[in-house]
C-alpha cells in the first residue's frame, strides 16, 4: 500500500511534468512565429488521464486547437504578400499572452517537482527502515 | 510476530494513510490545469482511526476513501477547483505526518531491541 502509492504520486507528478513541458514548447513555438503573416496560435487543453490498467491517475494533453482569431492587418501595399486592397495579415500572437501563459506553465512545473521530490523522501524514508 | 504490537500496526496504517494521501495530491496538482476538474482529498486519519476503535477491527483492513475536497469559494472561471498554494501546503504537511510515522515506529523498534538487551 505505502511504496505503491508512492510510485502512483511520482507517475501523477511525472505526468504534470510532461503536460506543462508540452505547454511551454507550444508557447515557443507560438513565440517564435509571432512574426510570421497569417499565422495563428496554437492552444493546449489538458484532460485528467486515469490509466485503469495500471491504476494511476495523472494528466494528459488532450488536444492542440488553433485560435481562429484575427491578427492585426496592416497596410503595406508593396509587401509581396499584400492582397488586392493592399493589406498584409499578421500572427495573431499576443507576446504578453505568451509570456504569461509560459511563466504558469514554469510555475505549476515547479509544483509538480516539489511534490515529485517529496515522494522521493517518503520512499528514502521507507527504505531507511530496512538500512538498520 | 510484530504484527500483534498495536503501536506498530496504528504507524504502518498511519504512513501509508500518508502515501496515499500525498498521491491524490500529487493527482491534483497535476490537474492543476484542467477544465472542470474538482480537487480531491482523502478522509481524514483521525476518522479512520476512529472507526476501527469503535468497530474493534486491525486497523490495516480499513481503507480510507477518497472524498472531494473542501476548497471553499476558489474556483476558476474554467470550473477547476485547484489551488496550488493550499496543494503544496498539504502535501508538505502529508510529508511531515508520514516522517512522523516512520520515526514512532523506528522508534518503537528500538524500544523492542532495547528489552532485548541490545545497544541502540
Amino acid at each position: 500500500m505505502g511504496p505503491d502509492s508512492i510510485s502512483k504520486a511520482m507517475s501523477a507528478a511525472s505526468s504534470g511534468m510532461n503536460a506543462q513541458a508540452f505547454r511551454l514548447r507550444v508557447v515557443s513555438e507560438n513565440l517564435s512565429n509571432a512574426d510570421t503573416h497569417g499565422y495563428q496560435r496554437k492552444l493546449v487543453t489538458f484532460e485528467n488521464q486515469i490509466n485503469a490498467l495500471r491504476d494511476t491517475d495523472g494528466v494528459s494533453i488532450d488536444s492542440v486547437v488553433l485560435d481562429r482569431s484575427q491578427g492585426e492587418t496592416l497596410y503595406d501595399p508593396n509587401h509581396p504578400l499584400a492582397d488586392e486592397q493592399g493589406y498584409v495579415a499578421m500572427s495573431n500572437v499576443d507576446m504578453m499572452i505568451e509570456l504569461a501563459d509560459a511563466r504558469e506553465a514554469g510555475r505549476t512545473y515547479e509544483a509538480n517537482l516539489s511534490t515529485f521530490k517529496q515522494a522521493v523522501q517518503m520512499y528514502s524514508g521507507l527504505i531507511d527502515l530496512l538500512r538498520r | 510476530m510484530l504484527s500483534n504490537i498495536k503501536i506498530l500496526d496504528t504507524m504502518s496504517a498511519m504512513a501509508g494513510h500518508a502515501a496515499k494521501r500525498h498521491s491524490v495530491l500529487a493527482n491534483n496538482i497535476a490537474n492543476a490545469d484542467t477544465p472542470n476538474f474538482k480537487a480531491k482529498d482523502l478522509q481524514p486519519f483521525s476518522e479512520v482511526h476512529k472507526a476501527a476503535e469503535q468497530g474493534q477491527q486491525n486497523i490495516k483492513m480499513l481503507q480510507a476513501k477518497t472524498i472531494e475536497m473542501d476548497t471553499g469559494d476558489i474556483a476558476s472561471p474554467n470550473g477547476n477547483t485547484v489551488s496550488l498554494e493550499q496543494q503544496l501546503m498539504l502535501s508538505t504537511q502529508t510529508q511531515g505526518s508520514h516522517d512522523m510515522a516512520l520515526a514512532v515506529y523506528k522508534k518503537s523498534l528500538d524500544m523492542m531491541k532495547m528489552a532485548i538487551g541490545k545497544h541502540i
